[in-house]
């Protein structure tokens, strides 16, 4: 696909800024309840969960209906409320608790790390090979930018592992940039704070996930300990298989494009609004499937606006959609099942060599 | 009895240990009151988790500009002493904003009826004031910070003179609603500046101080222009054995004192008060700049900016609001602690204590630091 001139791309850039201009006239005193409303129910699913939990033996289907209510509120608060509360689409309300610098979630994940590789990382350099490493999260080959290599035969078993324990992933992810326990040390490391911190903060929030899912709980709940932990970890298991299955459909659709360091250099805003396009992809639903998604079924509003609060995506979508028809771009959408077939099919595809690689081995 | 109050003490601890440890490990959250305050506000919108509410009773105009807003503050705001001020907290639009007021009634009616008074000054331009005014009513419910500020009566034997310009009149009328008829009150003088008849304020007060037995003289600049010693002079020609009260617009303050510190009082006989942190201007920042361009990194977000101090220095705040960051923020004059921010490194200088900061990494508050060299933020 040839990229448009530069005449095309700056009305382009304009139009998104009107976009987002008329949003954030808007935002106000309705999301500040929208939040709060979601932090209401996803707190009381997790008490109802924990509670339920321990009624298993009265009945099996309470057990069931308390870890499908502790795997919503997990997916609420990792999605719709911890993920958009730490891009800082709600600082503006000043309040004490709900704000980006202090959000904590209930996730392996320590927030501050994943503010910094997230945040910065992953949205300044959307798809950039070599930059972002949320494309293919440094294991998976996804597009030929990447030489095959004989482990990537597995990956979609690997992919499968990487889901099921997403959270890991995601505790893990800086971790691992950093070459903190393994590895050769990073050179051009930018990390603000030091590695002894860093060490420091992703054990202590893993260890307090830990205690609380499987210790506390289990513990206070004694003659059924087991049940009560296995329900735990079911939950987090329903979350996590979510949750990765969601971000894979924003960024590894078939559609979405990788670019190289060299393309990015001396980028301008509008430009970057373009690459932000070309390496997001949507998924179609109604107001519930994309609260359960946090709002990341607009993967493409997200990424060209990430501090408007997202229960504005939906209406954005349309109107950037029709933009990107105006000016010729394409836009990745489409409904779940179409858009998470063409995941696989890419992880499956890129598990094997190009025909030139295959054709240099031989 | 020692034990039970050995055992109400363990147990507060324990309360407290709890919540500390406990908290975030289940709720991720400092404590348990904050986790659950969401839910509460379902039913209880007004509902929140370690903060002083209290209900408006009234909001009363006193002249085209200034508003009285009569608050019912909740059992858990403790008191104060007359002259000090306190923090507001209103939700606008869904966020919570934060401004500092004086109260301007006296203790003395706060504990016979319950009721504190903050007298108002709507700014034209401002955000918050004239929103304020037209959109708070009756019933309503808002946040209190508990009273804090120096400015108060010192003794009670001296004699007292009273500089007050405009709305800087609240404080000194809540120490004069408190004190009426006092000895000291018979014997002091109040000089009270607004620039015409239009814009006076709290008249049946002033008339009350009179007919105790206050000199009060209220001066309109409009007419008699500002603060002079010529003033002191016609209606207070003893003023250097009084002791002085100053408080209002930042130039009234700064010329007063000019007045007092050459008719040689000594320091610890004026008392003053600016409306939030003295004003900033290049003269302020009494530094020779090294460097051109200063520049400012905020490491969190990965951003850095670059000013030039010569034009108009300008507090951490405001810069990381340019670059397009929201720090959490309050009163915006150093009162209310919530944009505390740690800086690695770097001077600053502190506008309300006057003073420099160290090099090193320390907790300051972003609206009261002025960057005196290049200084590096965890924001």
């Amino acid at each position: 696909m040839k990229k448009p001139n530069s005449e095309t791309i700056e009305r382009f850039g304009k139009a998104l800024e009107d976009v987002r201009t008329e949003t954030m006239a808007k935002v106000g005193a309705d999301d500040a309840r929208h939040i709060r409303r979601m932090i209401a129910i996803q707190r009381s699913c997790e008490i109802a969960a924990r509670i339920l939990m321990v009624m298993g033996f009265i009945s099996p289907l309470l057990w069931v209906l308390a870890v499908l209510l502790l795997g919503l509120a997990k997916i609420l608060d990792n999605m719709e409320i911890g993920h958009n509360v730490m891009h800082g689409q709600y600082d503006w309300m000043n309040d004490p608790n709900i704000n980006s610098r202090k959000f904590e979630w209930d996730i392996a994940g320590d927030a501050g790390s994943w503010k910094r590789y997230h945040n910065h990382e992953h949205h300044t350099y959307t798809n950039v090979i070599g930059k972002d490493r949320d494309f293919g999260y440094g294991t998976f080959r996804l597009s030929d930018d990447l030489p095959w290599r004989p482990k990537n035969r597995f990956q979609i078993f690997h992919y499968l592992g990487l889901s099921t324990f997403f959270e890991i992933g995601i505790a893990y992810h800086e971790v691992a940039a950093e070459r903190i326990f393994m590895g050769k040390r990073r050179q051009d490391s930018a990390l603000p704070i030091s590695r002894k911190q860093l060490k420091k903060d992703f054990f202590n929030k893993g260890k307090r996930q830990i205690i609380k899912d499987y210790i506390f709980f289990p513990l206070l709940c004694w003659p059924v300990a087991l049940q009560v932990m296995a329900g735990n970890a079911l939950a987090n298991i329903i979350r996590n298989l979510w949750t990765s299955t969601i971000i894979f459909c924003g960024h590894f659709t078939e559609g979405v494009h990788t670019f190289t360091e060299e393309e990015i250099k001396g980028e301008t805003q509008n430009e970057w609004y373009y690459r932000q396009i070309l390496g997001s992809s949507n998924l179609e639903g109604n107001k519930w499937f994309h609260i359960l998604t946090g709002h990341l079924s607009c993967q493409i509003e997200h990424h060209l606006f990430p501090d408007v609060p997202a229960r504005h995506y939906p209406e954005m979508a349309e109107k950037v959609q029709k933009i990107c028809l105006e000016h010729n771009i394409p836009y990745n959408t489409g409904t779940f099942g179409k858009q998470y077939l063409s995941v696989v099919q890419r992880v499956w595809k890129y598990s094997f060599p190009t025909e030139a690689e295959t054709q240099a081995v031989a | 009895m020692k034990n039970a109050s050995k055992f109400s003490t363990f147990t507060s601890h324990l309360s407290d240990r709890t919540n500390t440890l406990l908290a975030p490990t289940l709720t991720n959250m400092d404590s348990f009151g904050a986790y659950l305050e969401p839910i509460i506000q379902v039913f209880k919108p007004s509902w929140r988790h370690n903060a002083i509410s209290a209900k408006v009773v009234s909001l009363r105009s006193e002249n085209e500009k200034v508003f009285t807003l009569a608050l019912r503050p909740s059992s858990k705001w403790q008191t104060f002493t007359a002259g000090q001020f306190l923090q507001i907290t209103v939700e606008r639009q869904g966020s919570l904003v934060t401004r500092t007021f004086s109260i301007s009634s006296a203790p003395s009616y706060f504990e016979q009826t319950g009721i504190i008074e903050l007298s108002i000054r709507i700014l034209e331009d401002g955000l918050m004031t004239p929103w304020i005014y037209e959109n708070v009513n009756a019933a309503d419910t808002v946040y209190l910070s508990q009273a804090s500020g120096e400015f108060t009566l010192c003794s009670i034997k001296d004699r007292k003179l009273f500089l007050a310009g405009g709305s800087g009149i609240t404080p000194i009328r809540s120490m004069l609603n408190e004190n009426i008829g006092a000895d000291w009150f018979k014997a002091s003088t109040l000089l009270f500046y607004v620039n015409n008849a239009k814009e006076a304020l709290f008249t049946d007060d002033i008339k009350r101080y009179q007919d105790a037995g206050l000199n009060c003289q209220v001066i309109y600049s409009d007419d008699s222009g500002f603060i002079s010693e010529q003033h002191l002079a016609d209606y207070c020609p003893d003023f250097r054995q009084f002791e002085s009260y100053v408080c209002g617009p930042s130039a009234m303050i700064e010329a007063s004192l000019n007045i007092l510190r050459e008719s040689s009082i000594s320091e610890e006989n004026i008392h003053f008060e600016y409306f939030g942190a003295a004003p900033l201007s290049r003269s302020l920042v009494d530094t020779e700049y090294d460097d051109e361009m200063i520049q400012v990194d905020y490491l969190s977000s990965n951003k850095q900016v670059q000013f030039n101090p010569n034009d108009l220095p300008q507090t951490l705040l405001d810069l990381a609001e340019q670059e397009g960051l929201k720090p959490v923020s309050g009163c915006r004059i150093g009162v209310c602690h919530q944009c505390i921010c740690k800086k690695k490194q770097g001077r600053v200088y502190n506008t309300k204590t006057k003073q420099y900061s160290d090099t090193g990494a320390e907790e300051i508050q972003l609206c009261l630091s002025v960057p005196v060299g290049h200084v590096e933020l965890e924001l």
